[in-house]
């Protein structure tokens, strides 16, 4: 693969957007709510401007916490949103319209605590502060992350305040290169990087981790880090079909790649790359 | 069955059996799409994250700054077991009355609820053990 090929699939993964319809019972009336959100951002950093919106035709919504609902399954805010799409709505034409879009329903009461992080912080004007607790959740995954890759996650911690302020922004704000300015100092050298950070994410599950330590002689491909996992074993030893997803695409044909390869190329924005399965 | 099990800790605190009440099964929401739409990915994560596949992890439970210790502090936990079910735990050991604690891996960062304790365990041990820094307040920002 060039590199302009490369550059080129970075780029088409950064832009991944999707089509979303929120749907919001007030008495016995629905109202929508269409936007259209980043593949790699996440569906809390959303909510306040939501919550603005929904402020027009109910008073105080903004001091509730939101939360949404897909088919019954809480939707986890924490996750990235092409991920929650790819596990939970692509295989289901049911949830879909005519022009994909993503149909979920936005609930204010009845907040599942035993399934979704809280919001615990409020602003001085008492609306929750949905920002703070989304960031508190990916600082500390490019800190896991950063551990996993490096040994340890003195990289983050040695980052400036501007550094850490600049990647929070660009993180929030969407921006490429302002993201890559400062991320690029988190990652080690290809030769040092210990294990890398990789889940395997089914809806309603805890999340898979399997650990792919780098430092052998031969490097593995995905599907030796695969086979690695109990749950893929289980579904191999009963020969059943599947296939992996990453960013909506079917990445069968990279079964055979390098991890190392495959990281760089579909990692998210907290250096971890989320696999979902996909039977076929 | 208990979920937690103590162990001898080596720095000489009681090892009494200890038993966390209503943590015992772990309850690991199935939500309706995958029966709905990938029945069998149910029967096949059921089947993979069981208690016959699951090992025994330890953990060593350690405080910071003032908040108390729990005795004994280290125990052994099925590997299929969450974060949540590990907070929930200390949240009842230590009575928090706000139902919150901040628990730490490698005095570094804060795990998900949803992370398996075994998967924790493989990538982060520290000799045979899963060291845990639980704290009341935010303790590393």
């Amino acid at each position: 693969m060039c590199a302009d090929q490369l550059i080129d699939i970075k780029d088409k993964i950064w832009n991944g957007s999707i089509n979303i319809k929120l749907e919001y019972d007030i008495g016995e009336k629905t109202f929508d709510y269409i936007f259209v959100a980043w593949r790699l951002s996440y569906f809390s950093l959303y909510f306040e401007q939501i919550a603005r919106h929904f402020e027009y035709f109910e008073d105080g919504i903004s001091k509730r916490p939101l939360w949404l609902q897909h088919d019954k399954h809480p939707v986890e805010w924490h996750l990235p949103i092409g991920l929650l799409y790819d596990t939970l709505a692509s295989s289901q034409s049911v949830n879909k319209t005519k022009g994909n879009v993503w149909k979920l329903q936005l609930k204010t009461s009845e907040y599942p605590m035993d399934k979704l992080i809280p919001f615990l912080k409020h602003k001085p004007d008492e609306t929750i502060d949905f920002e703070h607790e989304i960031k508190q959740c990916i600082v500390n995954r490019l800190k896991q992350s950063c551990f996993s890759l490096n040994g340890s996650s003195k990289k983050i911690m040695q980052l400036s305040e501007k550094d850490s302020n600049d990647l929070w922004t660009a993180i929030r704000t969407h921006d490429l290169s302002l993201f890559s300015s400062v991320n690029h100092k988190i990652i080690p050298r290809e030769s040092e990087i210990q294990k890398i950070p990789f889940v395997i994410y089914i809806p309603g599950y805890p999340l898979l981790q399997v650990p792919v330590p780098l430092k052998t002689n031969e490097r593995p491909t995905l599907s030796d880090i695969l086979s690695q996992n109990e749950v893929i074993s289980e579904i191999n030893s009963q020969s059943i079909q599947w296939v992996p997803f990453v960013h909506g695409l079917n990445i069968e044909c990279m079964l055979n790649v390098d991890i190392l390869t495959v990281w760089y190329l579909f990692r998210y924005l907290d250096n971890f790359i989320y696999l979902s399965i996909t039977l076929k | 069955m208990s979920l937690l099990h103590s162990e001898s800790d080596t720095s000489s605190e009681s090892s009494t059996q200890n038993t966390a009440s209503n943590s015992s099964k772990e309850s690991v929401h199935r939500p309706s799409i995958i029966q709905n739409t990938e029945g069998d990915i149910k029967h096949i994560v059921s089947q993979a994250t069981s208690d016959k596949n699951a090992f025994k992890v330890t953990i060593r439970f350690q405080p910071i700054g003032s908040t108390p210790s729990i005795t004994p502090r280290v125990f052994k936990i099925s590997s299929n077991s969450t974060i949540s079910t590990l907070k929930r735990f200390l949240i009842k050991r230590l009575k928090v009355k706000n139902n919150l604690i901040y628990v730490y891996i490698q005095n570094s960062f804060q795990p998900l609820p949803d992370e398996m304790v075994g998967d924790l365990y493989n990538l982060f041990k520290v000799g045979n053990e899963l060291i845990l820094s639980y704290c009341h307040t935010v303790a590393f920002g």
